[in-house]
This record gives C-alpha cells, structure tokens and sequence, in this order.
C-alpha cells in the first residue's frame, strides 16, 4: 500500500506575508524518526508522505505509541527526523539550523497542548498576548485582547491560570496561539484532559479557525473528533495506513458523542 | 483465588533501585548540597577545634619545657652569691618536695641590634637571663626554634635571643647584638622559655613582643657582661607531683629572709604567659563558636531549603502511590532516601573539609604563637556535634515535603498543577499592573511572587550565607580601619617621630634630657611624661589598665586629637583625654567623673599609690583604650612637676629615625627609642593571627554561599522546565528564555543580599559589642563595612545567582522541548 495520498481540497486562505507565499503548505517526505530507548531501536515514524498544502482541519488519529504526537512534533520543528524532510511553510526543517526552527515556530507555527502549559504568574489577557509577543505582532495588546474575546473569555482576563476551568484554560491557550497569527495551528490532545462538553466547545473554535483560513492539526486517539475534521489521517505503527474524508462524510459538532 | 506478595527485601530492593536512578538524576544537586553541608560542618569543626589545640599545646609545652612550679625572684637591685639561693632552698623542712632547682641572674638592659636585621636597627630594652644549660635542662628548659643553644661548658658565652622578639624584626637565626655597655653578645639560636611564651612589655603594654628583647645567655656570661660576678638573684623549682606548694613557698620566703634578703614568691600560676595563654582561649573560643555556629547554621539552612524542593517535585508520584494503594510507610522510603544520601555524602565529605579547615587554622597557630609542642588533633566530639546537624537536616528537610504529601487526598495529589501556585494577594496585586514592555518583562517578578513561601526560603538560604559572608568581611573592615585609624592617630604630624624612653624621671632642664635635644640628626624635641595608672571601675575586675601621657597640648608638635569635649575643662581643673573604648567600659561620658589610682611621687622622692578624681574632659581618637592623655601642666598633681621620662624626638633635616635611634640610643638615661610607627605595627601584629582566622574563615563562607547561589537557581531552572519548553515552543530564542530566568534569578539574589547585608551588620554589631569585649578587650571597634565588602555581597548574592543560569545554556539548548512539554507538576 502506498504511503502517498492525495491531499484534502479546502477553500484559499489569504497567507500572511511574514510566512512568505508557502505559507500553510506542510510537506513530509518518506520521513522516519527512530530513537534508542537502551539496547532497543523504537521506530516513531516510518517513511511518512504527507502533503497539506491549503488551510484545512485535518485530525491525525491513532492508537496511544503509534506516533501521531512525534509527528507533530515533527511539523512543528520541535524535533527532527532521523531520514526523510519535512518542509513547513517553505522551510526545510530537516536542515534548518536551531534558530531557523526558531523562528518557524515563532512565525508559523502555533501550538495547543494537552496540558495547556499556560504560564501560572501571568493572567488569562498576558497568557494570549504572550504569544504575540513571542510572534513580534503588531499592537500585541490590541490583538491579544481580541483572541480572547473571540474565545468567549474577554470577562476572565484578569484570572489566573489556576482561578479557571480546565476548559477555560484550553480556550486560553487557543486564543493565544490565536494572538501569535500564525497560520498553522499544531493541537495535541486538545480536548484529552476536558469532559465531553468543554471537549465540543473547544473543537468548535478549531474548526471555526480552520473555516477562517488556517491550517489545523489535531492529534487524537478520539475517533468521534476526527468526524468534524476535512480530513482523517490514520496512523499505526509508525505508519499511514488510511488518509481522506471522515469515514461516513464529516459531521457537525453538535452530532458527536463520546 | 490465589494471591501472592513480594517478600518485604525484594520490595526494598526495588525501592532502592529506583532511589539509585533518583540520585543519578539528582546527583549534582545532591553532590551539591552535600558540599554545603559539609563546609558548614567542617568549618565548624574547625573553628569549634581551636581551643582544645591551644589547650593541649599550651599544656604539652609547659610540661616539654619542665616549666617551674616556683620562682624565687629577690627585690630589685638585690643579688645574693651563686649557691646561697641553693643553699636556702636545700635548707626548707620540704626540701624533698623540690624535685629540681636552679639559680638565675635576671637583669635588665638595653639592646641594639645594630644592622642585622632586614629593617631598621632596632634599640630597645632587654632582659638578661642567666642560666645553666644542661642536657636534660631539670628545669625551665629553653625550646630552640632554629639555630642551636649554648652548650654547657661554663666557658661558652653565646646566646638564645627569644624568638618572637626576632621574628618581629625579622631577624635572622645568628648574629651579634650590642647590650648596654657597649658589649656584644652573639646569639646561635632563636628559642624562648616558658615563662616567655607571653609576657607584657616595658611599658605595661600588652602588644609586646617586638619591645622587649631576651637573651638567655650561660650565668657565667650574663654575670661577667651585667657586671655581676659570681651573683645570682633568681632561682626556678620544680616540685614533686604531691607536694604543697603553698607550704614550701611559705618555708622559702622565711630561708630567704634568713640571707637578709627579701623576694617573692610566685608560682607557675602567676606567670603572665600561663595566666594569659589559658584565659585568652575561653574567651577567644567563644567568638569562633558565634561565628561558626551562624556559618553552620547557614549551611543547614539552605541544606533544608534545596533539599526539601527537590523532594517536593515528588508529591505527585506519591498521590499516585497512594492511590494505587501502596502503603505510606512505603511510600516514604524513596524521598526519604534523597535525605540519606545527601546526609552521607555530607557527613564524609565534612570530614574532609573539617580535616581540611582544620590544617588551616593548626598551621596559623603554629605560625603565630611560636611553642615547642603543638597540638592539633581532630577534634571528633566537635565534628560529631556538627556532623549530627548535617545527618539530622537532611532528613527533616526530606521528611517534611513527604509528610506534606501524604497529608493530601491521592486525588489532589495527582491533580494537573496541584503544585502550581494558588492564589495569593501578591499575585491578585500585580495582576493588576503591568511593567512597561512585553510579557517576557512581567515574567520574572511575577514569578517570585507567587510563590512567595519558596522565594522567601530561597531568598533567606542565600541570603544567610550572605550574612555569613558579611559578618566576616565586615570584622576583617572594622578590624582595619580600627588599626587604621590608630595608626593615623599615633603617625598624624610627623610619622618619622621617634619615642625616646628614658630610665626614671629627669627634670625638664636636665642633662640628659638636653643630650637628646642637641644630639646630631635630631631637630626638635617635646619632652612629656608616662605613667602607669589605673581607671577603676564600679567592679575591681572591669578596672582599666592605662599608660596615661602626659602632653603639652599648646606646644608640643603632637598632640591627640579630640574627637568630643576639649582637653580642658572649666576652672583649670585637671582633665583626662579617654578613648571612646575606656570611656564607655567605665561607663563615663565627658564631664563624668572617673578615679584613677597611680602612684606619686612622695616628698622624700619615693612613690606611693594614690587615687585621684578627675573629670573625663574629652575623648581621643585613638581606637586603643590604653592610652589617656592629660596636660603636662597638670603633672604637679602627680609629684612630677617640671619632670619628665619620655621624650618625642623629631629628625633634623635630611635625617631618618633611624638617624635619631641611633644618635639617641647609648646616651646616659635613655633605655629605648623606638619609631612612633612601630607601635601601631606592633598592634598590627598582635591582631594578624586573629585576622587571618578570618581570612580562612571568609574564603570558605565565600565557597558555601557561592555554592548555595548556583543550587538554589539550578534547582529553579529545573522546575521551570516546562515553561522554559513552553517559551521555546513558541519560537522564542534561547537568549529571550535565558533573559527571563536570568532577571528571576537576580530578583532573588537582590531579596538574598539585602537579607544578608541586614543580616551581617546586625550579627556584626553583636560581636563586636559583646564578643570582642572579651577576645580583645583593649581595643575599641566600630562597625565598619567597606565598599568593597559590600559589592563582594553584590557579587555573590546577586551577581553569582543571576549567573548561575547562564552556566545552564547547554542544558536550555539540549533540553528535549516534547518531554519538557509534557512535564507534569
């Protein structure tokens, strides 16, 4: 079976020049990420092709170990492939050198984390504008001031961290990745520490940023998640072993169940 | 159902299994900590060790050197025939309590050491002691340092010069000297006899040992050069083990008497280097104990403090041990092991330090209080009190987090963020203003604050080896500039001065003072007087022993500068010039009255002893509380009207004091001159044994609070792994997230500094107005911090800890940012 498939179709997305005219284009090539835990060689990710070129939200699902997270990790230049490329928004990660991935990340490439890794001294308002401070954008507050208000938590930005909900916390961290203006957004397990409820608001806002123009990557093991997505890519040991539509057509958020 | 259980070893190996992978996780802190506890235990040993060495050696060189049990010494100016003295002591009812004797010819002279020596001549008075060598000496034996003493051949004439004296002046093993008389005594050998271990100088000065030379020379030889053939007025015993000292003591004053002589009698006990060598060591011991007690406690401090954050960062692994059920006994096995290694690692590696601080201070001692024996054991008892603060620290340090977990329901434990920050009006308060700049700039000082318990910890454990530091620096400051200060005072005006002693009181007009006055290189003279005296004290034991100067304040070229009051009072009455040490001793300030008890001189020209009141008139400058001034024209109240013993003598023209020394020194009357500058040298000196302590002391203070500084920040680089990942996974440079810890760190070390300037100075000011009261009582001392003490807290506590993560680039850069991410607290 052939590792190469065709990429989902979504509609033009405006790219922000900072990015350069590739601006949500992904492309892995027959990439492979082995680590030696011991005596013993752990293949993560074994001759992956995987090609996004236009906004859209595609949900990468898979049992726990099969890689889904280490090929996110991959995209988002947090880490680099033992053979294969991986090229995001025109740049070859592979060969970049550390400040180039640097600055992806600081440019294009915009993370949600399981465990929201907000900063506990900083408010819900200076968690947001911190990525655009990171990002350099123009008018941070102005601008973290309206991510936070189009995650619906524009009267809690003066709580902290921990004075929130787990799923005020996750809308937090999307708004910040929101803040940075990146155009692709990298999210792992975003709803895995969130009961079913918050689970939906928050795959709302993803996908409301996917129709917007971005390129959303979810990692799921939740099979329910990756129905509302463009386009599922099933890994299994280091492998793709499926990658289209959502089985059944996609779905609309209020029909998911979990 | 069939169940099965581990056997309890096998669960214990597998704890300690898992505890070994902890340490080899930890092991630099751990190694770390270690250290710290061990330079706290060592330095404690060391120090805590110093008076048990003096102890053993004083008594070991006593015993070696069959110091006297009693001193016959006849009146002054009476001599006896060599052998009477024996004759009398054999002739006592207790004769077979003495189990050694042997008669002396003490005398006093005068020395020139003419140009032997690295420095200039020196010219002062001496001692003469005649004595028999003999292989085995029975009795006051001489040590040696270097050279070789005269043999016992009657015939052999050299010398033993006393060993602190030369090495004061530098001079060298051999050489010859001139004595009074103009003769010349070669000397072979640098030594000193028991009674010589300390002793007080002509003056009645305690910092004496370059003011008085000693020769022990063969009876024959200081007969023959003292003028006193075949003459003897001193003789030393040694008694056996059980005899009455009293009783024989008693039976030589009336044997004597029977030669129609008069002596005293005195014992061993009387002796002013056995008085003094074993008093000085309580009181010198317990300022050590006070600064190594505040350096130990620093150390445990900060021990507890990093200790107990490395075992926090446990908590939740033991929720999730205790929700799977496993016992709480259990459960603490492998934090608490974290306490064991580290208390291990400290108490072995203490002993090193201790071994090694303890060499340090042996060989100071050694070096500054020159004895035939010296004793510096390993003190265990004293390591084993310290050594029992290293064990116990550690594990209460571990303990305390472990209880703190197991107090907690499992499921808060294993709770997402359960040890992140709660709230605190620290937090809510900043929350509400912003720094000017980007997040990156609130990060730092947001941070401190909301963990206020951990930076308040961090911040004391810093800062109290801070105040370690500064308690030390600051004593080495207020010590100089206390010597400074004296040394200005006694140098002011002409530092070339020199200070001619002269035999007894002349009258002003006499010839001998005119000698002086006309002698070649000398240009001017003010001629004034010296007295012994003592201020007494509400309590005869607080009296104060003063060399009270009389000046001409409107005449004389030098004169003390007053500080407060004037050197007059009101209706001509006499007043007397303190220092500010003497008078706060007596608790008098200018215009109180105080006693001073001297002696007069009588209408028949002998001297009795006399109490006179006299109004504190003003205080001096002068540091040192010996000395007191009073107006040479109030000198009639004394009996010494238009007289004078001392003469400050000024160099003419191109002439050096060595000049004026020399063209002073042999002229009839005088006994000694000596530079004005070599009193505060002298003083210097005196202090340079207790300083250098310090000097040992403040490197390892320095090594410790270093030591806490780089843990303390790598401790909290370490549990700000995620955010760290977290900033670098939005692209932040490295530089940016390195800023961010560095401006945290040095919040820190600010916080830590100001806790250890406040610290120091508080501490500092504690031992010097209670402490060295007693370790040096003579010398009063005001705090004093230097610039350069302070930037070196600077240093330390702000620049050390804002650096230390610079020190963890390699670490930030090769940090794995998904595992970072995934960090759990």
């Amino acid at each position: 079976m052939s590792h190469d498939v065709v990429n989902g179709q979504v509609g033009s997305t405006p790219v922000d020049a900072r990015v350069g005219h590739e601006g949500t284009r992904i492309d892995l090539d027959d990439l492979t990420k082995r680590y030696r835990v011991g005596d013993v060689d752990v293949t993560a990710l074994d001759g992956i092709n995987l090609h996004v070129d236009e906004s859209a939200f595609v949900a990468i699902v898979g049992p726990s170990g099969c890689g889904k997270t280490t090929l996110l990790n991959m995209i988002g230049a947090l880490d680099t492939p033992t053979s294969g490329s991986v090229r995001v928004a025109g740049v070859d990660v592979t060969s970049a050198s550390p400040s180039d991935r640097s600055m992806l990340r600081r440019h294009s490439v915009s993370f949600i984390f399981q465990t929201f890794n907000l900063f506990p001294g900083l408010t819900a308002l200076e968690n947001v504008r911190f990525g655009a401070d990171a990002a350099r954008t123009p008018d941070p507050a102005e601008r973290s001031q309206q991510a936070l208000t189009q995650v619906g938590l524009a009267d809690r930005q003066r709580h902290f961290p921990h004075q929130l909900s787990g799923g005020e916390q996750q809308r937090v961290a999307i708004a910040r990745a929101l803040a940075t203006g990146n155009p692709i957004l990298l999210a792992d397990e975003p709803t895995g520490e969130l009961d079913f409820r918050t689970g939906v608001q928050i795959l709302g806002v993803l996908e409301e940023q996917a129709r917007a123009g971005m390129t959303v990557l979810v990692v799921t093991h939740n099979r329910e998640i990756a129905r509302v997505a463009d386009r599922v890519v099933e890994l299994s040991s280091g492998r793709i072993v499926s990658d289209g539509p959502p089985a059944g057509g996609k779905a609309d958020i209020g029909d998911l169940q979990w | 159902m069939v169940t099965t259980s581990r056997p309890p070893s096998r669960w214990l190996g597998w704890w300690l299994r898992w505890s070994w992978r902890d340490f080899r996780s930890h092991w630099i802190a751990i190694v770390a900590i270690a250290l710290v506890l061990a330079i706290g235990t060592g330095v404690y040993a060391g120090l805590g060790s110093t008076a048990e060495w003096r102890r053993q050696s004083n008594d070991a060189s006593f015993a070696a050197l069959e110091m006297y049990d009693l001193r016959v010494t006849l009146s002054p100016g009476t001599f006896v025939e060599q052998g009477q003295l024996l004759g009398a002591i054999g002739s006592i009812d207790d004769a077979e309590s003495v189990r050694a004797v042997a008669e002396r010819l003490v005398v006093d002279s005068q020395v020139d050491t003419q140009t032997i020596g690295e420095g200039e001549s020196v010219l002062v008075p001496a001692r003469l002691v005649g004595m028999t060598f003999e292989s085995p000496q029975p009795v006051d034996d001489i040590w040696v340092r270097d050279g070789t003493a005269p043999s016992a051949d009657p015939a052999d004439r050299n010398a033993v010069l006393e060993v602190k004296f030369a090495d004061q002046h530098g001079l060298p093993t051999t050489g010859t000297v001139s004595v009074a008389g103009g003769r010349a005594v070669t000397y072979t050998g640098l030594g000193v006899a028991p009674e010589d271990f300390f002793y007080e100088g002509p003056q009645g000065t305690v910092f004496a040992a370059g003011e008085l030379a000693i020769l022990y020379l063969p009876l024959a030889a200081a007969q023959d050069i003292s003028g006193h053939d075949s003459m003897v007025n001193d003789a030393v015993l040694v008694l056996v083990d059980d005899a009455d000292s009293d009783a024989v003591a008693a039976e030589l004053t009336d044997a004597i008497s029977r030669l129609g002589a008069s002596a005293t009698i005195s014992s061993r006990a009387d002796a002013d280097a056995v008085r003094v060598l074993y008093e000085d060591i309580d009181n010198d011991q317990r300022f050590w104990n006070a600064l190594s007690a505040l350096v130990l406690f620093a150390a445990a401090l900060a021990a507890f403090n990093l200790i107990n954050r490395i075992v926090e960062a446990q908590r939740r692994e033991i929720g999730i041990g205790m929700a799977l059920g496993v016992p709480r006994p259990q459960l603490a096995i492998r934090p608490m092991f974290i306490g064991v290694q580290v208390a291990v690692l400290g108490t072995i590696a203490g002993l090193g330090v201790g071994f090694l601080v303890g060499n340090a201070f042996g060989d100071l001692l050694e070096s500054f209080l020159p004895l035939p024996e010296h004793r510096t054991p390993f003190q265990y008892d004293v390591y084993f009190q310290a050594a029992m603060l290293g064990i116990v620290i550690p594990i209460a340090a571990s303990a305390v987090p472990v209880w703190r977990a197991l107090r907690v329901e499992p499921i808060e434990a294993i709770r997402t963020g359960h040890l992140a920050a709660r709230s605190n009006r620290l937090t809510g308060w900043t929350g509400r203003f912003r720094l000017p700049g980007s997040t990156m700039t609130q990060m730092p000082i947001r941070n401190v604050l909301r963990t206020p318990r951990r930076t308040a910890f961090t911040a004391i454990g810093v800062g109290a080896a801070i105040t370690a530091l500064v308690a030390v620096l600051g004593m080495l400051d207020s010590f100089g500039r206390t010597l400074d200060q004296g040394n200005d005072e006694f140098t002011k005006g002409d530092a070339d001065r020199v200070v001619v002693q002269l035999d007894t009181f002349h009258p002003a007009g006499s010839p001998v003072v005119a000698a002086i006055s006309d002698a070649p290189t000398v240009g001017r003279i003010d001629a004034g007087l010296r007295l012994p005296a003592t201020a007494l004290a509400r309590e005869p034991a607080d009296n104060i022993d003063l060399l009270v100067e009389f000046v001409d304040f409107d005449n004389a070229v030098w004169a003390p500068t007053v500080v407060e009051g004037t050197t007059t009072i009101s209706g001509d009455e006499p007043g007397i010039l303190l220092a500010r040490k003497a008078a706060d001793d007596l608790g008098a300030h200018v215009g109180d009255t105080v006693t001073l008890r001297h002696p007069i001189r009588t209408e028949t020209g002998g001297f009795s002893i006399t109490d006179t009141p006299l109004v504190v008139a003003g205080i001096h400058a002068n540091p040192i509380r010996t000395f007191a001034f009073l107006d040479l024209a109030d000198s009639e109240r004394f009996g010494l009207e238009g007289a004078v013993n001392v003469v400050q003598a000024y160099p003419s023209g191109d002439a050096t004091r060595s000049d004026v020394q020399r063209a002073v020194f042999g002229l009839p009357g005088v006994t000694s001159s000596q530079p004005v500058a070599r009193i505060s040298e002298a003083i210097d000196e005196a202090l340079d044994q207790f300083l250098s302590f310090l000097i040992v002391t403040a490197g390892a203070v320095m090594i410790l609070a270093l030591l806490i500084a780089f843990n303390s920040t790598r401790i909290t680089v370490e549990e700000r792994r995620r955010e760290h990942a977290t900033m670098r996974a939005f692209g932040l440079p490295i530089r940016t997230v390195l800023g961010v810890v560095v401006k945290e760190s040095a919040i820190i070390g600010v916080l830590a500094t100001a806790i250890g300037l406040v610290g120091g100075v508080v501490f500092l000011q504690w031992m010097l107005t209670s402490l060295a009261t007693t370790t040096v009582p003579d010398v009063g001392i005001d705090v004093y911090l230097s610039p350069t003490t302070i930037l070196i807290a600077a240093i330390v506590g702000v620049a050390s800890v804002a650096a230390t993560p610079l020190l963890l680039v390699r670490r930030l850069r090769r940090m794995n940012l998904p595992s970072a991410l995934r960090v759990v607290e």
